[in-house]
């Protein structure tokens, strides 16, 4: 399909909700116009209105605007304040140092916990730290744009993500057979930092949703035994912590393979899963489908990225065939982040592919999509 | 069991169960009673390095093991290295070099595949992460031929990789190389399209099939 010809197309399936009321019907088990699906933050799209990722990280006009402009063309959120810590929040506060490319994802270059003599001299205090001072003064000046009427999210990375922006991960990865004990330390001291940021966060701003993200402790990186051993009882410390402090459990992404822990991940409680292209949808509603909602999993680079418009489309056709008559729920998701320079048509057919096929959807059911189009 | 071959045994055994300590000691066994130290190398260490790769690929072992190893094998290649004969033929080595494209710093995948490389016995230069396109072409035009191995996690910076695969053409250096590329965004189709020879999934891949790699570019 070329590019004229999707846009054309497009017009023929419009949304009839607004997310929040299909957000909201869906999880009450009642039919709603499409699949709820989920596509990109801001910082994805940015090349799609001129901006580098420096502008966007610096200009808070530049946020609204990308925000705004995604919510119109990419059925986006609009603008929330986040005060998510990410993958390396933790350890640029405790000192890791990052770098902010102009048009490029940050990265640590110096990671602060060298001697595990240091890791008792370590505070991460949010009362104090610039660093985390610095992301509550943004969110509170989000807010304050919005005249109060804006939803604040938080969240952090998993025990092994946190940890790895604190140590060099070649370290900790021998750290894991040669000093277990501080392993366990660093793990707990990484979960810790995260539920005070949590806790930190409720107090400013009341009760917020938390999202949890954790490419280390895939299986790219350490197998079963080792999840087993080090990665899932912090994990269980975080998810307890984070139910005491908000009341609700949290949903996760793991970046690459993970079917080795699914079962774990259904042990630990977790509401909601996001999982990686790698890995199979149908597999991942057979073994999680019946306790928690899962999304995914269109492949971000070799599909949404450089892909062509059929590619796409087939791709979404694929996830909704697989995934979304998943008991517990479903949403369309990418894999993983979108990728930098996506271009824009193959977003379109994205959100074409989700509204035309993925129309009429229900938790627990095939889309009416999939049947009316003979698909299923 | 010759008391040689046993300790050739020994080294490759301390490679592959992580006794990187150990190795040391068998190491200057095997030195002291006079063998030869490359073949020490050949038949123990590397024996034992290329099990873990396989134990890798099948799963059984993974980043954490890996490391470990390679540190058994660096420790006992310190005490067999010194000891090697000027005259033993080793056969002309292939040049590798490798490197983390600019903009990216995750470099325990290049890292793992430079291990792997070194135990393959390619001569490997390393040019570590965050590297300009520049600084690959530079170092192959020292070089003069071999493999140039790219590597990112990110695919924000996955476009370098064709910059240096364009930037070897314009100067003329394209045919005396082969390039393979490989980190988690990749794939077999991405490397066809930017014209790399080459795309390996793991770090045990990309060693076995750079050799074939390289008898091309030894034959063309």
């Amino acid at each position: 399909m070329d590019y004229e010809t999707l846009k054309r197309e497009a017009e023929k399936y419009p949304d009839t909700m607004t997310n929040a009321e299909r957000m909201k019907a869906y999880a009450m088990g009642q039919e709603v116009d499409r699949i709820p699906f989920t596509l990109a933050a801001g910082d994805s799209l940015v090349h799609l209105y001129g901006y580098t990722l420096g502008q966007l990280r610096r200009s808070l006009d530049v946020q609204f605007d990308v925000a705004e402009r995604t919510k119109a063309e990419f059925c986006g959120g609009g603008m929330i304040a986040s005060t998510n810590l990410s993958l390396r929040g933790v350890g640029e506060a405790l000192g890791s140092v990052c770098v902010y490319p102009e048009d490029g994802l940050d990265y640590i270059t110096d990671h602060v916990l060298k001697d595990y003599d240091m890791l008792d001299e370590l505070v991460f205090d949010p009362e104090t730290n610039p660093f985390l001072q610095g992301k509550i003064a943004h969110a509170r000046a989000v807010r304050e744009r919005m005249g109060g009427k804006c939803m604040v999210m938080t969240g952090g990375a998993g025990p092994m993500t946190t940890a790895i922006a604190i140590r060099k991960p070649e370290l900790l990865m021998r750290d894991m057979i040669r000093d277990k004990k501080n392993v366990h330390r660093l793990l707990d001291f990484s979960v810790q930092c995260t539920l005070r940021w949590i806790e930190y966060n409720c107090k400013e701003f009341g009760v917020v949703p938390v999202g949890l993200t954790d490419p280390a402790t895939s299986g790219n990186l350490i197998g079963e035994r080792m999840f087993q051993e080090f990665s899932k009882p912090h994990m269980q410390d975080l998810l307890d912590g984070i139910r005491k402090i908000t009341g609700v459990n949290p949903g996760i992404h793991i970046c690459g393979k993970t079917k080795h822990i699914w079962k774990d991940l259904k042990d630990l409680g977790f509401a909601f899963f996001s999982v990686d292209n790698c890995e199979d949808l149908a597999e991942v509603k057979a073994a999680l489908g019946d306790t928690m909602r899962i999304s995914g999993n269109v492949p971000p680079t070799t599909v949404l990225r450089n892909g062509t418009i059929d590619d796409v489309i087939e791709s979404v056709k694929e996830c909704l065939i697989k995934g979304s008559d998943s008991p517990c729920g479903y949403s369309l998701a990418v894999g993983c982040q979108v990728p930098l320079g996506t271009p824009r048509e193959n977003l379109e057919a994205y959100i074409y592919a989700a509204r035309r096929y993925g129309r009429g959807a229900q938790k627990g059911k095939l889309c009416r999509g999939l049947y009316e189009e003979g698909l299923v | 069991m010759s008391r040689k071959e046993e300790l050739l045994a020994e080294l490759d055994r301390c490679v592959l169960e992580m006794e990187d300590d150990t190795v040391t000691g068998v190491a200057q066994e095997y030195v002291d009673a006079g063998y030869d130290a490359y073949e020490g190398i050949t038949e123990g260490l590397s024996k034992g390095m290329e099990k873990a790769g396989q134990l890798y690929e099948e799963e059984e072992y993974f980043v954490p093991e890996l490391l470990i190893c390679s540190d058994a094998m660096y420790n006992g290649l310190d005490v067999l290295k010194p000891h090697l004969k000027a005259s033993t033929d080793q056969g002309s080595k292939c040049p590798v070099i490798i490197g983390v494209v600019e903009g990216d710093t995750h470099d325990i995948g290049k890292n793992l595949v430079k291990i792997m490389m070194d135990t393959a016995g390619f001569e490997v230069y390393d040019l570590g992460r965050d590297v300009a396109v520049e600084a690959f072409v530079e170092k192959a035009k020292e070089v003069g031929h071999g493999i140039i191995c790219m590597s990112t996690l990110m695919t924000t910076t996955m476009g370098n990789m064709s910059r240096v695969i364009e930037s070897l053409k314009e100067q003329g250096l394209r045919d005396r190389f082969g390039v393979m590329v490989g980190g988690g965004p990749l794939s077999k189709s991405f490397a066809d399209k930017i014209g790399a020879d080459l795309y390996t999934a793991n770090a045990a891949e990309a060693a076995k099939e750079s050799k074939n790699l390289a008898d091309k570019i030894a034959n063309s």
